[in-house]
């Protein structure tokens, strides 16, 4: 499946964002930042699209400061 | 009996939820925050995120990735003025201050980097606010001041002197070592900088871990470089925060029984533990009040003060008697100058210094009522 991964600065905002979406009632896991994106910080947030709407997700964050980088990947 | 008066060098006993976290820590899931994304990683982050949350709640700290963890308050003020101060900055500080703030300044005077002008105080330990006021310069880029004193118990009014900073433009960094936890403390309120805090005195941690809280807006070089697990492919040390400040592995072990302390008191009520120490400490000074041979310091009961009590007794040194009490009776004190010399000199009792009684809140009314008897014992015989 194409999953949506988030990354953010530092592993603070990535917790950060996971307290925001969880108090949004975003579904999401944790998992360790794939090493093709970047090494920004060991964690990222990925996003099955067919469960939760990226849109949402986006504004959510922008809405909340946080920054990120969006990426898609193909993973099993 | 044992009796533990010593909570102003460290609190003890600790509530037994900050060993419980700390051992659950090291048996169940003891990785390194922040530097793997597997389970036990990420919990440990999470505890460490949930206790920069917990801390910037307690002192309205604008954004919790501005709290920074340290080993203690003396790291923390050498992070912060080392990591600020330029070439021909001022500093103001009061009479009261630690020498975790007066050395590390003494230091940068001493390679012709800044000035310093100290602030002088009342006999209590009040800082004089007329005085502090004459004190800025052109180049005042800083005023340091204790919160409360180790010494003679005095709190210092942090807000209005924080409203001067701010009208001068100034920066405001406070030492909140003896009250951090037990004082509330309001950042953005009382116009704070930076605020320094200790763990394992009044926010009932473990000793090895304190920190600062940084106001968004104001950038403090680091004085260490190194891993932060983020940005690992550039060879330079990251500026976010925390990051930018907290290289190497943290003391997660030491933030997570900071962490049992913190909900413990807030659990407790700030305030009632307060209160509760204030009638304690009250009851202690108004029963030595009355007893000619011995000399008080600071200020009275009716004040807002810390749960100390700094006295002498005529005759007596203050190493002799808190040896007594030790070896006699099993009340563990304080004697000497409490790494505070010019705080003395404001209460004149260099170069012996004071025995300080220092209460937790653990300390029970019969401890209090048997170091009085004790102190009239030992002042008979
Ligand atoms: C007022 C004050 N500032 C700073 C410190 C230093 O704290 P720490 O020993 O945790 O570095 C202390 C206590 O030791 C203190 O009482």
């Amino acid at each position: 499946m194409n999953y949506i991964i988030l990354i953010f600065q530092s592993t603070h905002r990535t917790l950060l964002a996971e307290k925001v979406l969880l108090g949004h009632g975003i579904k999401f896991d944790i998992i360790p930042t794939p090493k093709e994106i970047t090494s920004d910080c060991g964690m990222a947030i990925r996003i099955n699209p067919s469960l939760t709407n990226k849109g949402m997700v986006i504004s959510i964050l922008n809405d909340s400061k946080i920054d990120f980088n969006l990426y898609e990947k193909w993973m099993q | 009996m044992k009796v533990y008066l010593d909570n102003s060098a460290t609190s003890w006993p600790k509530p037994p939820a900050v060993l419980d976290a700390m051992s659950t820590y090291i048996n169940e899931y003891g990785a390194s925050p922040g530097r793997s994304g597997h389970g036990f990683a990420v919990r440990a982050a999470r505890e460490v995120f949930e206790t920069r949350e917990l801390i910037a709640s307690l002192f309205n700290v604008e954004s919790s990735e501005r709290v920074i963890f340290s080993a203690n308050a003396t790291h923390a003020i050498n992070i912060a003025l080392k990591g600020l101060l330029k070439k021909g900055d001022h500093v103001i500080i009061t009479h009261m201050e630690h020498n975790s703030v007066r050395r590390p300044l003494k230091y940068l005077k001493s390679i012709g980097l800044i000035d310093v002008t100290i602030a002088d105080c009342c006999e209590k330990g009040y800082v004089d606010i007329d005085k502090l006021t004459s004190c800025f310069r052109e180049n005042t880029k800083l005023v340091v001041t204790i919160h409360g004193s180790n010494v003679s118990g005095a709190v210092m009014p942090i807000d209005r002197i924080g409203q001067i900073c701010k009208a001068k433009g100034v920066l405001y960094m406070v030492d909140a070592a003896q009250t951090a936890g037990f004082i509330p403390i309001d950042m953005q309120n009382d116009s704070i900088d930076i605020l320094v805090f200790t763990g394992h005195k009044k926010l009932y941690g473990p000793p090895g871990i304190g920190g600062l809280c940084i106001r968004n807006g104001i950038h403090i070089d680091t004085l260490i470089h190194g891993g932060t697990g983020s940005r690992s492919e550039l060879d330079v040390h990251p500026d976010f925060y925390p990051d930018r400040l907290e290289a190497g592995t943290p003391n997660t072990l030491g933030i997570l029984g900071l962490k049992a302390g913190i909900q413990y008191i807030i659990a407790k009520g700030i305030d009632s533990i307060r209160e509760r120490l204030g009638q304690q400490t009250a009851f202690l000074i108004n029963a030595l009040k009355g007893i000619d041979e011995i000399t008080l310091y600071g200020p009275g009961t009716s004040e807002n003060r810390l749960p100390l009590v700094s006295m002498n007794v005529k005759k007596i040194s203050p190493s002799q008697l808190a040896l007594t009490l030790d070896s006699e009776y099993g009340i563990m004190t304080r004697a000497g100058l409490h790494c505070s010399p010019l705080a003395h000199q404001t209460l004149s009792t260099l170069p012996q210094g004071t025995v300080r009684f220092s209460l937790g809140c653990f300390t029970t009314d019969k401890e209090i009522d048997y170091t009085i008897n004790a102190l009239k014992r030992i002042i008979t015989s």
